[in-house]
Order: C-alpha cells, then structure tokens, then sequence
C-alpha cells in the first residue's frame, strides 16, 4: 500500500491506538498489497476500537445492542418518514412514475426501511417483554415506571397532534407548515402553525431523548439487581442472537441508504426543479431534507453494523 | 480446507508463535500455511492488542522496522491447554464418526 493512504488509514484507530501499535501497524500494512477485503478489514476494525474506547466492551451486550437498535429503528424510522413526505404529493412522485429505475430505488428503500423497523421490533420486543416482566414478579416500580416513559411520551405526543387537528383542521408536522406550495385558506395563519409545529417538534425531542434516558436507567437497574429468583428467571437473548439481528438490519438500512442515495442522485437529474423547491423538513429544499435523512440513515448503518462488529470475535473477543 | 468463521483470530496469533518470535507479516503468512486462514491486518492487530493486555504476548525489539512478539510463559499454557482441548474434541468427534 502507498504511504500516504496508510496514514490514511492509520488515521482511523483511536490517537491511543495509533501512539502503541501506529508506527508497527504501518510497517505491515506498507508491506501488503491493497485489497478490498484488507481495506474493509482495517475500517471495520478501526470502527470496533473506536466503539472499545467509548467504553462499548464495558457494557452488557444487551444493553448495548438494544439501544444501538432502538437508536437504528427511531433514525430509519425518521428518515422514512421525511423521504415519504418531500415525495408524496410533489412533482417528484410524477418523475418516479416516469422513470422505472427511480420507482426501482424508492420499492428498495421502502422495503430496506419495512425490514430495518420489523427486525427492530423483532429484536426488541422479546428483550422489553423480559424487562416488563422482570419488573412485574420483582414488584420493581422503579424500573416499571422508566419502562413507561416511553409508551406514556408517545401517547402524549398523538394525543397532541390529535387536539391540534381537531382544533385548527391541520396537522403540526414539520412538512406541513409552508414552502413552494399555496396552504388552504382553512388553515390556521403562518406563526401559529411554525408555533404548533415547533410545539410537536419539541415534545418528539422530549420524547426521544427521556425515552432513550429511561429505558437506559431501567437496564442499569437491572443490572445492578441484588440475585433473586426474579432476576435468575431473566431470560436475555443469546450473543448469537445479538449479531444476527444487528446484522439482519445493519443490512436492511444499507438497502435503504443505498435506495435512498441513488434515487436522490436520480432525481435531481430527472426533475432538478423539483429537487430544489421547498418542499422539505421546515419548509428547507428537497436537497437539504434528502441529505438529511441520508445521513440519518448512515448514522443508522454505522450503529447496527458497529454493535455487530462490536459484538464479534474477529477484532474484540478476548480469549477465554 | 480453511477453518473460516470457526477460527479464533486470538489462538491462530498464539499458535503461529508456538514456534518463536514472529512480526505481523510472518504471523500473516504462518496462519496462512497453518490453517488456510488469511487474517487482515485489523483483525490481526485487534488479536495482538488483546493478547498483550492479557500478556499472554509480549512485543521484541525492532528489527529492520519490523516489530516480533513472542509467547510469555502464561501465553505458552494457554496456548498448550487449548491445543490439548481442541485435539481432545478432534478425538472424541472422529471417534463418533467412526462408530456411526
């Protein structure tokens, strides 16, 4: 490999990492002959000793992966719902029927983003469900009530998009509050609807973070748990079980992303007009909300595919 | 026939030094001729940098830009009792298979 894409390289790992093993690492990696297998090893590998030192090994597997997880599906989920809505109703949806290849990456991105929040799901159920229990046979009010913090914020925020609709016959959403398009005259006025969207904007922050907060308290009770038969009859899934599902949907959101990112780049040249009207998140450009949700979705890649890395033998598991 | 996915990137490490010091590229290769097993370069330094926090490896001094690592005595006990675990298994399952 040439010298300047080794430092490149190099430059991945943590400066920690670099100071003990940088100038021998470099000598070996000079030596070899560049790869693709080699180049994604050495990323991945990078990745995993970032993960290490940010305190990732000190932590349960579980708890780990299923926040990693719930972070994975509330990002795909939030990038979903902004590329559904700078394409619903917009000149955008006409280009799509225009173009099979542009339909062919929006089916790969609905689908990629359908399979990412089911293994979500799927992984997390199994593991809250323990939790609730858990909490249930221990009389832990504790970590019930964290355990509801969620489903609570949730029904609060539907509850408040409802009374609003019901109210003004809008729906305070950011997508919804004005751009490149004529609003109906039975609509509340301009500020009103900014201040009724920045109302709902910060009650899902609200409920995002807490949730995240509480559910992350929750497992740290657990964990810290004097041994009862309650905590013994704790099932968590298996390490196994951990990595096939971050795998199953690491990959589900690189299906999403990959849509996502060629039919975004599609776009702009079958309809730039389109792409460049403010039709997006907070009345921004097609092209801002795109880069957005891209990005969201890489961010979600990164963290199901880290906790899979993480969690595996090839550049973690100490020996036994 | 490669050990593929059922290798331990650890244990490969400490073999290829059963026999003595060794730097990065000669462990790469040995672990090659050993087990048909290519380790990349990460999954090789994430190995060494475990097993010197385990000290069950510790790193020579330089020789040309090249770094060795040798076996401790704890890494060579290690390193024994596993071999003698796996040749036992080895054992018992070609055993089960002959009796079948």
């Amino acid at each position: 490999m040439k010298p300047r894409f080794v430092k490149l390289l190099i430059g991945l790992y943590p400066r920690g990492w670099r100071a003990r093993y940088g100038e021998e690492f470099r000598t070996l990696l000079e030596e070899q002959p560049t790869t693709l297998g080699g180049l994604t090893n050495i990323i991945r590998c990078a990745l995993s000793e970032r993960l290490r030192l940010a305190g990732g090994h000190l932590m349960k597997d579980v708890k780990s992966s299923l926040m990693l997880f719930l972070f994975a599906g509330v990002a795909t989920l939030a990038a979903g719902a902004n590329l559904y809505f700078i394409v619903d109703d917009t000149p955008l949806a006409a280009a799509m029927q225009a173009h099979s290849a542009l339909a062919a990456c929006w089916l790969a991105m609905a689908a990629g983003s359908v399979l990412a929040i089911a293994g979500v799901a799927v992984a997390s159920v199994p593991v809250l469900w323990a939790m609730a229990r858990f909490a249930w046979i221990g009389r832990r009010l504790d970590i019930g009530r964290r355990l509801a913090f969620a489903p609570g914020a949730l029904f609060a925020v539907l509850l408040w998009i409802a009374g609003v609709v019901a109210r003004t016959h809008w729906v305070p959403l950011p997508w919804a509050v004005t751009g490149d398009w004529l609003a109906p005259t039975n609509w509340p006025p301009l500020n009103v609807r900014w201040e009724l969207c920045w109302m709902t904007l910060a009650l899902l922050a609200g409920a995002v973070v807490g949730s995240a907060m509480s559910l992350r308290q929750a497992l740290t009770l657990i964990e810290s748990s004097p041994p009862t038969p309650a905590l013994a009859g704790l099932q968590w899934p298996s390490r196994r079980r951990l990595r096939t599902f971050a795998l199953a949907i690491g990959m589900a959101t690189l299906c999403t992303l990959a849509g996502a990112t060629v039919g975004g780049v599609m776009a702009d040249s079958y309809s730039p007009a389109a792409f460049q009207a403010r039709l997006g998140f907070l009345a921004s450009t097609v092209l801002v909300s795109w880069l957005a949700s891209v990005g969201l979705l890489g961010a979600s890649s990164v963290a199901t595919l880290g906790s899979f890395q993480w969690a595996g033998p090839s550049c973690t598991e100490p020996m036994q | 026939m490669a050990l593929g996915r059922f290798s331990d990137p650890s244990l490969l490490v400490l073999a290829s030094l059963g026999d003595g010091p060794k730097h990065g590229h000669a462990m790469i290769a040995e672990i090659a001729h050993m087990s048909g097993t290519h380790l990349g370069p990460g999954t090789l330094y994430g190995a060494i940098a475990r097993l010197e926090e385990q000290r069950l490896i510790e790193p020579l001094p330089p020789e040309n830009r090249r770094y060795p690592y040798r076996l401790t005595p704890g890494g060579e006990r290690v390193l024994r009792a596993k071999l003698n675990t796996l040749h036992q298994f080895t054992l018992a399952g070609l055993r089960k298979l002959e009796a079948a």
